[in-house]
């Protein structure tokens, strides 16, 4: 116990050090913090380091504008595996914290649903830029102090209802991971199949770090299913897709959730498996589709600060693009109230009218009923290049 | 002074006093120490018994341990438990009956808690109050912290904790308490009394639970004098015993066994002793009794031994009788003794020092009447003797008649015991017929060293038959001295190196005492070699093989001159078959170019061309036509020479090949103002079996030289068919001529090989002069002949005749050589394949079917890509035999195994060969082809078998 907590506060300390002492200089307040509590090392570690990633930019960019309010903000993260007992255990820590402004929520849905209680309990603002699950906004708190700029499942489960149809594919098997998450899809898929029209013929539940999944595919193939639709994180996502690909039946499209694309999926399963597989991933970000101003910031900041490489490569980019856009989006909330009081910058946030960001251009990104960022228009589907890196569906 | 006897001890008494005590005291000793040994090892038993229970009971607890820990591994490495981690909203449902289901040992007495990665519990059953404080701490270190599994054991429990790992670091812990360790264990059947204890002394575990509960404390005086063993493993003592009269009881019952064997053993021994004695004595006794009772009698007769009687004694009463036989036997009478020097061969007389004689035997006797050998005679040869010389050689003449005898006389002296002279002992030998012998041996033995043929001989009884004489010629045949040879085994033929191979054989004839006779390559001395013909005689005396006798003759001249011989012959066959070699290239090489420059002229005769051109191109043709006559001529002769031309026996119409003949010849004749006249009477047999071409060829030649040869007039040909006086067919044939004439003298030598009738003749006609020869060895080769008649310039008849078959009229099924040739006229565009390596060929072949369409390939292999490769389907395939990369035969076989595709497999496929050798035209179609044209080939040849296989 007391080891977590220790390494948890070497983390700030050590993060708030460096921070801190490059701009101690320009101003005598202490700094404003932002924290990140994401798994950054377990199943979605990509998806935590993208984040980070992605906010740690855009605090460059704000203290390089002389901060918030004047104030420095400074970023602490924390790494909670992916396992709720730990995020709940952080967030107990964070609530604690002197300065902080909000907390960033990290991949996994079940964690954040496991930490809500505690952040309304103390009236933290809360920030999803990844976990989709539908609940995590509709969590029937007053004030809601959750906002997400990121998938919500309810849509996701819309627009891939719609791609399979559009695809011709009538007859859609569902894999879900056996979690909230995928209880979320679940409701949802139902719903929108039912009202497009596609058959639901088979639903197999996938058990984290489950190993074998024969049983569950086989199924799938008897149920005469023209393509699966999978909700579950990458490794349990190579489970599937090495089970397809033993049964022969490598070409049954696959459309994924982001799930897919929070950790190393490729590599994990290896190119070449990869490239025998028709699996089409949905996203909101990537720099072959959002060529604006921002997202051409964004990447020069990211070399800045991690070097240079190919954008496409960059893994779990939609985790950077969101986290930039959000941090912004927090940004001009503060800027907006003028203060850094929680209920003042949760109104700010409704509030906001118009900012231009890496993802799209917000025009009144929430307000006081819907704090999702993003709408059906947002999405689009993606697919793996020869080099295992995700670019966009064209011609779909 | 010794001992009488009734004072002695007797041998029974004596006996029983020196064996009786030592007997005791050693039978004591081995008791002793055998009860010794048999407890000690019994110990040494038990103690590795105990030994070996503590490491079955240490083991079993690690097998426990382990067993269980990897069973909760499997648990903690669970999907569905480790799922529960992150879904926490409905965990509920399935965790609880999921953690209920699990059971680790026996009894239900145990805790199991699933633990959060702080520590703080997820489910727990039977846990909270039962479980020890003091065990958290370790666990959740190793196990949270390190995701390391834990093991604990003591008194008051056992603990195992395992890691729930999710990418590659704890999220939880399953843990395991055991408050009893005796349910854990699962004993193995044995009695000893076992225990496990903690550091303090407690008894955790124990084989005799209602003895010793667990839990109470160990007391270790309660086994005093048990034999224990104890070893520690994790802190805990782990003991095995047993009580010590446990460990003996197993051999307590051996102790009486071993006394009572040894009591028998000192009562078998007296008794046996005491038997002993008693023989010993008796037969002792009855020894004495015989040996006296036989020295009684005084007979020669052994003494009588008792049945049973001791092989020793037994051999000395056999020495006791051996004795007295010998005594008895001295006495033997002098009568024997006279009769034994009386049987002599020899002269025996003794005399003492005074002349007197003491003893004379029987052929003394006889001697001396017959020989009259008197005392004085008998004392001059003592005094020569005496004299000093070995012997003495004297001559007796009997009578007139009888032959005179000689008597080797020796000297012995005459001594008693005391070494001193009694007297003397002539010994007179007749020595006669030794003598004799001993002259003949030295007369044969003389020839023998004086001949000139080397002579060994060797003894047959000996074993390796040794050498025992050889004369010197055989030192100077092979060089090695007498005594090189003497003593050595197998004729001294390992010695002279003779072949292995023979060496065996020859040792063959030793052993079975047969003569032998082989001439073989053996060395001299100086290693020179030379071819040695050995007879080798066995001698045989009295029907027993005692020798052999050997002769060797240097032959190696003879031998020479027979291997010159079949070596020149070697070289006359070599020579041969080098020379068909050439020619057989020399066909091919010959008509190659031949071929090219045939087909080019006749590119050029389709060309626009001046009269003048053609006129030279008329020339060229000639010329050319001519040298492939002489070319024809030549190989033709040359083929009979190698007997490489084989005569063909197939149907042909002859009435018709003799007008085809005519048309041929007749033009010819009118261009030079001849007649010519064809005369036939064929009986009924117009077709006949026979070689056409041959017969063609003969005519030809006979009918061009008829031509060459007349300057005007007729020439005629008579062909008749004449029953033979073994009933078959003949054809003769006659082309007489009115030309030159041939010289009577002549008449013969024109059918000679380059011969014409003279220089002169060669000079004015031109010619090869093989054609004659070879019109000649047709005919004879086809079971006929050919002469000539002619005088000097009246003109000439050559006559010939050959063997033929014929067909009955009715039985015509088989079309004629003549038949066969297509008939000629329009026919479609053929697709031509054409294989041939040589560009000039390609060129020609092209040219002459430009009506056709065509296509070259330089070789097999570039014709297999074509055949696959192209579109178009080829009607057949023009093949040259002898290409690089490919041949001809070799791409065919490959065309009829399918590859160049299912539609090539039955394509006509036709050889183009300059090989014009006898078996080309076999090798074509075992290969495989449908047809054979033999280059140099015309324009016309080419079209009419393109024509045949478009039809």
């Amino acid at each position: 116990m007391s080891s977590f907590s220790t390494r948890f506060s070497k983390v700030l300390t050590l993060l708030s050090l460096s921070l801190y002492s490059a701009l101690a200089a320009a101003d005598t307040q202490p700094p404003v913090v932002v924290a990140l509590d994401a798994d950054l090392s377990a199943v979605a570690a990509e998806g935590g380091e993208a984040l980070r990633k992605g906010i740690e930019i855009a605090l460059a960019e704000i203290n390089e504008q002389g901060g918030l309010l004047g104030r420095n903000v400074i970023l602490a993260a924390s790494d909670h595996r992916g396992n709720p007992a730990r995020g709940v255990k952080h967030i107990k820590q964070l609530v604690e914290t002197d300065n902080l402004l909000a907390i960033f929520s990290g991949v996994h849905t079940p964690v954040v649903l496991a930490q809500l209680p505690l952040v309304h309990q103390h009236n933290k603002l809360f920030i999803s830029p990844w976990a989709a699950g539908t609940s995590i906004t509709n969590n029937g708190h007053n004030p809601n102090n959750v906002f997400r700029v990121s998938f919500r499942d309810e849509q996701v489960c819309q627009v891939l209802i719609a791609t399979a149809k559009k695809r011709g594919i009538n007859q859609v098997a569902l894999i879900l991971e056996r979690t909230a998450w995928g209880r979320s899809n679940y409701q949802s898929l139902i719903a929108y199949a039912q009202q497009q029209g596609v058959d639901i013929v088979s639903i197999q539940w996938i058990n984290w770090r489950q190993e074998q999944f024969d049983t569950e595919i086989k199924a799938i193939i008897e149920s005469q299913a023209q393509g699966i639709i999978l909700v579950a994180n990458p490794p349990e996502s190579v489970i599937v897709s090495r089970t397809l690909l033993a049964s022969q039946n490598a070409n049954l499209p696959i459309l994924s959730h982001n799930g897919l694309a929070g950790g190393n999926f490729a590599q994990e399963l290896g190119i070449d498996q990869l490239q025998q597989l028709n699996i089409s991933v949905i996203q909101t970000f990537n720099f072959l589709k959002q060529d604006n101003p921002t997202a051409r910031r964004l990447a020069a900041g990211y070399y800045k600060l991690y070097g240079k490489t190919e954008k496409t490569a960059i893994p779990a980019v939609v985790g950077l693009a969101h986290g930039y856009d959000s941090m912004h989006l927090l940004g001009a909330a503060v800027e907006q109230a003028h203060s850094f009081d929680t209920d003042k910058v949760r109104q700010a946030l409704e509030q906001l009218s118009y900012m231009e960001g890496a993802v799209k251009n917000y025009t009144q990104p929430f307000s006081e009923r819907d704090h999702e960022a993003f709408t059906l228009d947002d999405y689009f589907m993606t697919t793996f290049n020869s080099a295992g890196y995700l670019v966009p569906v064209t011609n779909k | 002074m010794t001992t009488p006897v009734s004072k002695r001890p007797t041998l029974y008494q004596q006996l029983q006093h020196h064996i009786v005590p030592r007997l005791l005291v050693s039978l004591f000793i081995v008791g002793t120490l055998l009860c010794a040994t048999i407890f000690y090892f019994a110990q040494i038993q038990i103690t590795s018994e105990q030994q070996k229970f503590t490491e079955y009971l240490k083991a079993d607890l690690q097998y426990s341990l382990e067993n269980t820990q990897q069973l909760m591994q499997g648990i903690a490495s669970n999907d569905l438990l480790i799922n529960s981690f992150i879904d926490i909203e409905q965990r509920e449902n399935y965790l609880p009956v999921f953690f209920q289901s699990l059971k680790f040992t026996r009894t239900e007495q145990f805790s199991l808690g699933l633990f959060q990665f702080d520590g703080s519990p997820i489910i727990s059953r039977n846990w909270e109050g039962v479980v020890p404080a003091a065990f958290s701490d370790a666990w959740q270190y190793t196990t949270l912290q390190r995701s390391e599994p834990y093991r604990q054991v003591n008194e008051e429990g056992v603990l195992i904790s395992v890691p729930v790992i999710i990418s590659s670091q704890a999220e939880g812990a399953l843990v395991l308490f055991l408050p009893f360790m005796q349910a854990f264990i699962n004993a193995r059947g044995n009695d000893a009394y076992q225990f496990i204890l903690s550091d303090k002394n407690t008894i955790l575990y124990t084989s005799h639970p209602a003895r010793f509960p667990p839990g109470s404390l160990y007391a270790r005086n309660e086994f005093m004098g048990w034999i224990a063993e104890e070893q520690s493993w994790l802190g805990l003592s782990f003991i095995s015993q047993a009580p010590v009269f446990n460990a003996f009881s197993n051999v307590l019952w051996l102790v009486p066994a071993i006394l009572m064997t040894l009591g028998s053993a000192i009562l078998v021994s007296i008794y046996t002793s005491n038997q002993a004695a008693r023989l010993s004595a008796t037969t002792l006794q009855s020894l004495h009794d015989s040996i006296r009772q036989s020295a009684r009698k005084k007979t020669a007769i052994s003494s009588q031994a008792p049945d049973n009687e001791p092989q020793e004694l037994f051999a000395i009463r056999g020495a006791f009788d051996g004795l007295i036989q010998n005594l008895m036997s001295m006495s033997l009478s002098n009568q024997q003794f006279s009769n034994v020097i009386d049987s002599l061969e020899e002269v025996l007389v003794v005399v003492d020092d005074d002349n007197n004689k003491l003893l004379i035997n029987r052929t003394f006797t006889e001697y001396a009447k017959e020989f009259e050998i008197t005392d004085s005679e008998l004392l001059a040869i003592k005094r020569k003797l005496e004299s000093g010389i070995d012997h003495l050689e004297r001559h007796y003449l009997a009578a007139p008649i009888a032959i005179p005898v000689t008597i080797r006389w020796t000297m012995l002296p005459l001594t008693d015991d005391t070494r001193k002279q009694l007297g003397t002992i002539l010994v007179g030998n007749d020595t006669t017929h030794k003598k004799s012998l001993e002259n003949r041996i030295n007369v044969i033995s003389h020839a023998m060293k004086s001949a000139t043929v080397a002579l060994l001989i060797a003894d047959a009884q000996a074993e390796g038959f040794p050498a025992i004489y050889v004369n010197p010629h055989f030192s100077t045949v092979t060089g090695y001295a007498e005594d090189q040879v003497l003593g050595q085994p197998t004729l001294f033929l390992n010695g002279m190196k003779a072949p292995q191979k023979k060496l065996i054989e020859v040792n063959a004839a030793l052993h079975s005492g047969s003569s032998f006779n082989d001439t073989l390559l053996c060395y001299r001395q100086n290693d020179v070699p030379f071819y040695n013909q050995l007879i080798l005689t066995p001698v045989y005396t009295d029907e027993v093989l005692t020798h052999f006798v050997v002769f060797f003759q240097d032959v190696t001249e003879q031998e020479q001159t027979q291997q010159f011989l079949e070596d020149a012959k070697q070289r006359a066959e070599e020579s041969a078959r080098l020379k068909s070699g050439f020619l057989a290239s020399m066909s091919h090489e010959v008509r190659t170019p031949l071929h090219g420059v045939s087909g080019a002229l006749q590119l050029v005769n389709k060309t626009n061309m001046t009269k003048e051109q053609l006129r030279y191109i008329s020339l060229a043709k000639d010329s050319l036509r001519n040298l492939q006559h002489i070319v024809d001529d030549i190989l033709d002769f040359s083929k009979i020479e190698a007997g490489q031309l084989g005569m063909e026996a197939i149907q042909y119409d002859l009435p018709l090949l003799l007008h085809t003949i005519y048309e041929q010849n007749s033009i010819a004749c009118q261009n030079k103002g001849l007649t010519l006249l064809l005369e036939t009477n064929l009986q009924p047999h117009t077709r006949v079996i026979g070689d056409p071409v041959r017969l063609r060829q003969i005519l030809s030649n006979l009918l061009s030289n008829a031509v060459k040869f007349t300057e005007q007039g007729t020439i005629t040909i008579k062909i008749d068919m004449q029953r033979s006086r073994n009933g078959a067919w003949l054809l003769k044939g006659v082309i007489e001529d009115t030309g030159i004439g041939i010289a009577t003298n002549n008449l013969d030598s024109i059918f000679e090989v380059f011969r014409q009738e003279d220089i002169s003749t060669t000079r004015r006609f031109g010619g090869t002069g093989l054609g004659l020869s070879i019109s000649r060895q047709l005919c004879r080769l086809l079971g006929g002949d050919l002469f000539a008649t002619s005088k000097k310039g009246q003109g000439s008849q050559f006559i010939f005749t050959l063997a033929l078959g014929y067909v009955d009229a009715t039985s015509r099924t088989d079309p004629s050589i003549e038949d066969t040739s297509p008939a000629l006229g329009p026919h479609g565009k053929a697709k031509v394949l054409i294989v041939e390596d040589n560009e000039i060929n390609q060129l020609i072949a092209r040219e002459h079917l430009s009506q056709h369409k065509t296509m070259t390939t330089r070789h097999g292999k570039e014709a297999l890509e074509a055949l696959n490769r192209m579109k178009l389907t080829f009607d057949m395939i023009l093949m040259d035999c002898h290409m690089p990369e490919m041949d001809g035969f070799e791409t065919t076989k490959r065309i009829r195994n399918g590859e160049a595709g299912e539609k090539y497999k039955n394509v006509p496929i036709i050889a183009l060969t300059a090989n014009a050798m006898k078996g080309d035209k076999e090798q074509c179609y075992s290969a495989g082809m449908d047809d054979y044209i033999s280059k140099p080939f015309t324009a016309q040849d080419l079209q009419d078998v393109v024509a045949k296989y478009m039809a």
